[in-house]
């Protein structure tokens, strides 16, 4: 019931806030305690579970398992990070600068409540509600403070989620349908338990068109191609906080929602769904490899950069057919969710200094913000795969299963385009960090109150790359194998 | 009963004819009355599900959808002619296949049951319709119709579902579609000439 508790409290927050009860500054305070008390909240979770149970919550509609327990903790732990982030700004960076960080402060919390209770989930439909309810909550965010140029990319952002998720609705009444033949209960129970244990899924036709439906919707929520033309524009014209909660938290909880939906239907066939899987997948790193080679913003470049992450975790997820597989998706979902956190964030802070996005404005950056320019080094480092990282891992393994499972041409394909945009973000990103400056000498602001989030997710990455302390590892090795099915 | 899929067809497909947004905003009123009327045709038992289901399709899709957007919309929205697609043979070619693709596929999915491939059918057209009107990139009341139009279809599939879905998931059904009206509207209520059009790097809060 404590994990409940992690949703009630942003709710709650969320609530005062909208009613006017708290404002201002007040309002910021609240985000933050709100955060702070969840993470404290998961933590606990996590560690008093007993590794391989389940416990479901209010009639089984919610469930503690290990993969609700782990991306309970992740988007934990990236919303404080973010909360702080924002929390410095508003507070001591920005505060002539902001009008109502109540806004903000409310429809963060409302839609971070929402991403809990579809993390907790445990009924598929229930899970789709949430994730709807948190795209309402969040949208909004995208243009809050900007101008018409945001409200367009807030408003694609509006339609393709909806879409993309009302396919994954269509695909669930699909299988709905093809299970009626099946076993013909008046009701059809949703609940993820249930449908693991029903012995067949019945209509063939019906159930494989419901899982393409379910995984194109959820591929375009992700920003897989073709359907992704949303996310470089609501990346790139929101504001970092905004930015890092679509790309971190919105993205995991529709990762988790893939998860559990392949885990149950992998059940009843271990290769359903690859090939579509490895087609969005390549095609979403051609695309995004295409963008970065041409990128002359480097927010835009990172949001294209999120697209080939998505792509390689939806090719990483086709061949996962065996445990080491599937936890080498894992270890690559959790650290790459660090990785754009540390980016988004500290893009933030570069274009708060500079007033630009253009990546040929700006050189030399280690010298001339201190923190900011580092840990952009850092990030870039863990974004293109470079080891100690736990991104290198979870990729090294992907990569190595691809050999040894005859994915042969994916494995050349993924390689090809990789190391072009290795190439690609070095050729424009080096020179912004290691460049000569034009003001060389000056050391602009850069408090460290804004980065230390990102310097504390960056000790997660570097740690998930060096060694997994065993609890970990093992929680990661049981969400690989729900992931494969029974 | 197919009388009933024939009308909702119509309210999807009519308001492609007329330029007016009127008639756009009416098409999907009559879309939301016959979805409520349809669980109650092919009934058996009158449950209380029923009812809420009859009563959420009727109120949110029929009455408050219609009027919330006649009533809110921006005044710069209101244009004289709004067409849904585009005014030319190649349009209008698109519809007319994607419509015949939705009998095409339903009739493959199902093809000893008529009855059920009409049904589904004119789900199908109804959402890849909604879908071409969404791609229409000129006007945001025009795609706002469209991905109601979409939702109006998937709403069609979930009814031809042989079972019925639990009391809980129906509800968190209905709040969805609530919540998407009311998001939409604020969309639509928002004057873009009134909003700041400075680069996005330098206009607003790097919060």
């Amino acid at each position: 019931m404590i994990a409940l508790f992690c949703a009630i409290i942003p709710f709650g927050a969320a609530m005062l806030i909208y009613g006017s009860v708290v404002r201002g500054k007040a309002a910021t305070g609240l985000l933050l305690g709100a955060a702070f008390l969840d993470v404290l909240l998961a933590m606990f979770i996590a560690l008093q579970r007993e590794p391989g149970t389940t416990d479901f919550l209010l009639g089984k509609y919610f469930l503690i398992d290990a993969s609700s327990v782990l991306f309970l903790t992740l988007i934990t732990v990236l919303f404080f990070g973010i909360s702080i982030y924002a929390g410095h700004r508003f507070l001591f960076v920005e505060r002539d600068n902001v009008e109502a960080p109540e806004h903000f402060c409310s429809n963060a919390l409302l839609f971070f409540s929402m991403s809990v209770m579809a993390v907790l989930s445990n009924h598929l439909i229930g899970m789709w509600v949430f994730l709807e309810l948190g795209t309402f909550a969040i949208a909004p965010l995208i243009f809050w403070g900007r101008g018409s140029i945001a409200l367009d990319a807030s408003w694609k952002y509006l339609m393709f989620s909806v879409v993309g998720l009302g396919f994954n609705f269509v695909g669930l009444m699909c299988l709905a349908r093809a299970m009626g033949g099946a076993h013909g209960e008046h009701e059809l129970s949703f609940f993820i338990d249930a449908l693991r244990e029903v012995p067949t899924l019945g209509e063939t036709m019906w159930w494989k068109l419901g899982m393409a439906l379910m995984v194109f919707g959820l591929g375009t929520k992700m920003g897989l191609a073709p359907m992704y033309s949303w996310c470089p524009d609501a990346y790139d014209e929101a504001s970092p906080s905004v930015t890092a909660l679509l790309a971190c938290v919105q993205f995991n909880c529709v990762v988790l929602a893939l998860f559990r939906e392949i885990g149950l239907l992998r059940s009843f066939d271990p290769t359903l769904i690859s090939e579509e899987l490895i087609i969005m997948g390549l095609a979403s790193l051609i695309v995004a490899a295409g963008h970065i080679i041409f990128a002359t913003n480097y927010k835009r470049l990172i949001a294209y950069a999120s697209i080939n992450h998505a792509g390689t975790i939806a090719i990483g997820l086709a061949v996962a057919i065996n445990m080491n597989a599937a936890y080498g998706v894992v270890l690559y979902v959790v650290s790459n969710a660090f990785v754009k956190a540390v980016l988004f964030m500290t893009c933030g802070n570069i274009t708060a200094q500079f007033q630009t996005k253009e990546i040929s404005a700006l050189k030399g950056m280690v010298r001339v913000m201190p923190f900011s320019g580092w840990v952009f080094m850092v990030g870039v480092f863990a974004l293109l795969g470079f080891a100690p990282f736990g991104s290198f891992i979870g990729e090294v393994i992907m990569l190595s299963n691809m050999t040894s499972a005859s994915y042969l041409v994916v494995f050349f394909a993924i390689c090809v385009v990789l190391t072009l945009i290795l190439l690609a973000c070095g050729r424009l990103l080096f020179p912004m960090i290691w460049g000569d400056a034009e003001d060389e000498g000056v050391r602009y602001d850069d408090p460290l109150g804004s980065n230390v989030a990102s310097i504390l997710f960056i000790v997660i990455l570097v740690s998930l790359g060096i060694y997994s302390p065993a609890p970990v590892s093992d929680l990661f090795k049981e969400v690989a194998t729900s992931l494969v099915g029974r | 009963m197919n009388e009933l899929f024939l009308a909702f067809a119509a309210a999807f497909i009519v308001p492609l004819l007329f330029q007016s947004w009127r008639i756009a905003i009416a098409g999907l009123a009559v879309q939301g009355i016959l979805l409520s009327i349809l669980p109650a045709a092919h009934v058996h038992e009158w449950t209380p599900q029923v009812v809420f289901e009859c009563i959420t399709l009727f109120v949110f899709r029929g009455i408050l959808t219609p009027w919330l957007i006649v009533t809110r919309l921006s005044p710069d929205l209101r244009v004289e002619r709004l067409s849904l697609i585009g005014t030319n043979l190649f349009q209008w070619a698109c519809a007319a296949i994607l419509i015949t693709s939705g009998y095409l596929l339903a009739n493959a999915i199902s093809p000893n049951n008529a009855q059920e491939s009409i049904q589904f059918g004119t789900a199908v057209g109804c959402i890849l319709i909604g879908m071409l009107i969404l791609s229409n990139r000129s006007n945001r009341l025009g795609q706002a119709v469209g991905l109601l139009t979409i939702e109006s279809g998937m709403a069609l599939v979930e009814l031809l579902s042989p079972h019925a879905m639990p009391f809980p998931a129906s509800i968190g059904v209905a709040a969805v579609y609530l919540f998407l009206i009311l998001t939409i509207l604020t969309y639509l209520q928002k004057r873009p000439d009134k909003m700041a059009t400075v680069s996005p790097a330098g206009n607003g809060r790097n919060v």
